[in-house]
């Protein structure tokens, strides 16, 4: 048998790929254990940064909004494409299917910066013409990350609904279901997956939103990118390192746990169909 | 009706013996229904009655209008005009969640989040007056009816294709329809295991005792388990009878070539007597001898003469008949193992089927290119207006 040799072209563009896409985190990672002040120089380990982190009320004020922010804005996001995916699906003419997917879609190609100016060229009309909103902060980020989430969401959750055997729905109409139980026990269940994967990504996009946030906001309501962005023009501390490692950490976490939940569940049906067969 | 000349009156409650239960009480009249999708027909103009206790199978190519028939009943379409009544009731414009009917999808459609038991609660449930321990009795019941006893906490994809369509059933039979709706129920099954579930589905109708009304374009699967047939091409129903009528007696050349296979010639009546009628055709060496009452009187001479290839005998000798035989030349055989197909060369270049019964192992049978004699007799074939 031929053995591969170790350094093959295979194995190097392997190793070299995921050193391309983890090095960064990996340096952003050690170097929130530094003693030091500056970030490029190790003098220790330590984790007085962490610590610090907690202390810096400001730095906390804008994490807690950015994820109260990001909360609302997905679900609601996710809301309102349910809603647009039925319509989407429901539509029986190509082309009115066509106009209307593109319509709501639209904001995935939009730069950020266009999305940011029209939304706050609207609200300052609004303000003068119906008085609301009266000033820009939180709400304004809120309905700012909806419109632009809500895209990303019609995208995920509709191409699910389409996938969806139509007659799944009819069947539970047929045994007596009205139209709205049928769906609530029968087609939200079977498109839940891509619900929590669209509430999922709009979340991580609000959270991670700058352009459109410095737009819409106003004073006091800074988020948590604004916050990070504007105190790295004054120098990297080191507690943004601590930052960022708690976020990676939360994120691998998640992965981590839907990863072993599906794979429960496959390993489950692969022993029941065994158990057939034999 | 008058379409068959020579059409005998069947005899439809010996034909089949499944027709013993059901009456000819009607349960379900459809009239005058017809569907347009915009400016494309549908369902053109469809008048029948479904009878109590029937399995009564809609047949037909894709795009007949089958499956919208069904749909209308189901109440997932609405007719464009047209009325259904069940009881002298008209449902026509009731939706589907209020119909008394339910329905076993060709795909099954089971709920996959669910597992056997709740799926076949489902129906159960939507009725508010049941009671929990109700429920739970009705779907022992309908578990013990399919023989999925075992299966009652698993989900659907840890079911095999037979199973699923066994829940599926049962979830269909749940709340006591008054007519069970089948959509291609074999269509997604593989062919051994559709001929096995046919019997046994048909075994599980009979002993509930349902109507049934089924939508399918397999013959072979409406012919095995419906008592009526309605054969339907392009929107309407050109035929409804039993499998025995629509194969041996079908009313025009559409149903005779949809059914089965069939040789058909154009044929002139050249003598039309009593108890009997005499056709020439100009592809066949002898003249036809039709030896079946003629009930009604022809005025036209242009027929078409069919017949089945199961009901021609193939010879190497000449017969001796003055009627009812041709020759011609072995063109290409299908060795099936149980029968063999021959496709004869006519002198006229038309090509017929023959179909040999291999009743023994080994015995001398024409083979390519050999010349042959095909003869019928007086009562096999079948007359039938262009």
């Amino acid at each position: 048998m031929m053995r591969a040799p170790r350094f093959s072209f295979v194995n190097i563009a392997f190793w070299m790929g995921i050193a391309f896409l983890y090095l960064p985190m990996f340096v952003l990672v050690v170097y929130s254990f530094n003693e030091s002040r500056l970030v490029t120089i190790w003098s220790g380990f330590s984790v007085k940064w962490y610590a610090e982190l907690f202390q810096d009320k400001q730095l906390m004020t804008a994490v807690w909004r950015s994820l109260q922010i990001a909360f609302y804005s997905a679900t609601s996001a996710v809301v309102l494409a349910i809603f647009a995916s039925i319509v989407v699906v429901r539509i029986k003419t190509f082309r009115t299917r066509r106009v209307f997917t593109t319509a709501i879609t639209a904001p995935l190609v939009m730069p950020d910066v266009i999305i940011g100016l029209s939304m706050l060229l609207l609200f300052v009309a609004m303000t003068q013409m119906i008085g609301w909103p009266e000033q820009r902060g939180m709400t304004t980020i809120w309905v700012a990350h909806t419109t632009f989430c809500l895209a990303y969401s019609t995208v995920v959750i509709s191409s699910r609904l389409i996938e969806m055997d139509r007659s799944i729905e009819e069947a539970a109409q047929d045994l007596g279901a009205s139209a709205m139980t049928a769906f609530v026990r029968v087609t939200l269940p079977l498109i839940m997956p891509a619900v929590l994967a669209a509430w999922l990504l709009s979340f991580t996009l609000s959270l991670d939103d700058v352009v459109i946030a410095s737009f819409v906001t106003g004073p006091g309501a800074t988020t948590l990118p604004i916050e990070v962005f504007s105190s790295v023009r004054m120098g990297v501390t080191p507690k943004i390192n601590a930052l960022a490692t708690l976020i990676i950490l939360v994120v691998s976490l998640v992965a981590l746990a839907s990863w072993f939940i599906s794979k429960r569940y496959n390993d489950k049906v692969a022993v029941a169909l065994k158990s057939e067969r034999s | 009706m008058s379409d068959n000349v020579a059409n005998e009156a069947s005899d439809k409650s010996t034909a089949t013996g499944k027709n013993s239960r059901s009456s000819q009480e009607a349960l379900l009249k459809i009239r005058k229904l017809t569907k347009y999708y915009g400016e494309a027909l549908a369902v053109d103009d469809i008048s029948l009655d479904i009878h109590r206790g029937e399995i009564f199978a809609l047949l037909g190519a894709s795009g007949s209008g089958k499956s919208t028939l069904l749909r209308m009943l189901a109440g997932f379409e609405t007719p464009s005009s047209g009325h259904i009544y069940l009881h002298d009731q008209d449902i026509s414009t009731l939706p589907a969640n209020k119909r008394p009917f339910n329905m076993m999808f060709q795909s099954y459609a089971l709920f996959p989040h669910m597992n056997v038991e709740k799926n076949i609660a489902f129906g159960l449930q939507q009725d508010r007056s049941m009671s929990k321990p109700a429920i739970a009795e009705r779907v022992n019941e309908m578990l013990k009816l399919v023989h999925m006893e075992k299966y009652a906490r698993r989900k659907p994809d840890q079911l095999s294709g037979g199973q699923r369509q066994r829940v599926a059933l049962a979830r269909a039979l749940a709340k006591h329809p008054q007519l069970l709706l089948l959509d291609e129920p074999m269509g997604a099954l593989d062919k051994k295991l559709r001929t096995r579930m046919q019997l046994e589905v048909v075994d599980i109708i009979e002993r509930v005792g349902v109507t049934c009304v089924m939508v399918t374009h397999d013959q072979e699967e409406a012919m095995t388990m419906a008592n009526r047939i309605a054969i339907m091409d392009e929107g309407f129903i050109q035929q409804i009878g039993s499998p025995v009528d629509v194969y041996e007696s079908p009313q025009n050349r559409m149903v005779a070539e949809f059914i089965g296979s069939i040789n058909i010639f154009e044929a002139d009546i050249v003598a039309d007597e009593e108890g009997h009628i005499i056709l020439h055709s100009p592809l066949l060496d002898r003249q036809i001898y039709v030896g079946r009452g003629v009930s009604t009187p022809i005025d036209e001479k242009a027929m078409l003469f069919a017949i089945r290839p199961e009901k021609t005998f193939l010879s190497l000798t000449e017969p001796e008949d003055q009627y009812n035989w041709t020759r011609g030349i072995v063109d290409d055989v299908a060795y099936l193992g149980g029968h063999s197909v021959y496709y004869v060369r006519l002198k006229g270049g038309k090509r017929i089927q023959c179909v040999l019964a291999n009743t023994e192992r080994r015995a001398i049978r024409p083979t390519w290119e050999d010349e042959v004699f095909v003869h019928w007799r007086s009562d096999a074939g079948m007359v039938m207006r262009p």
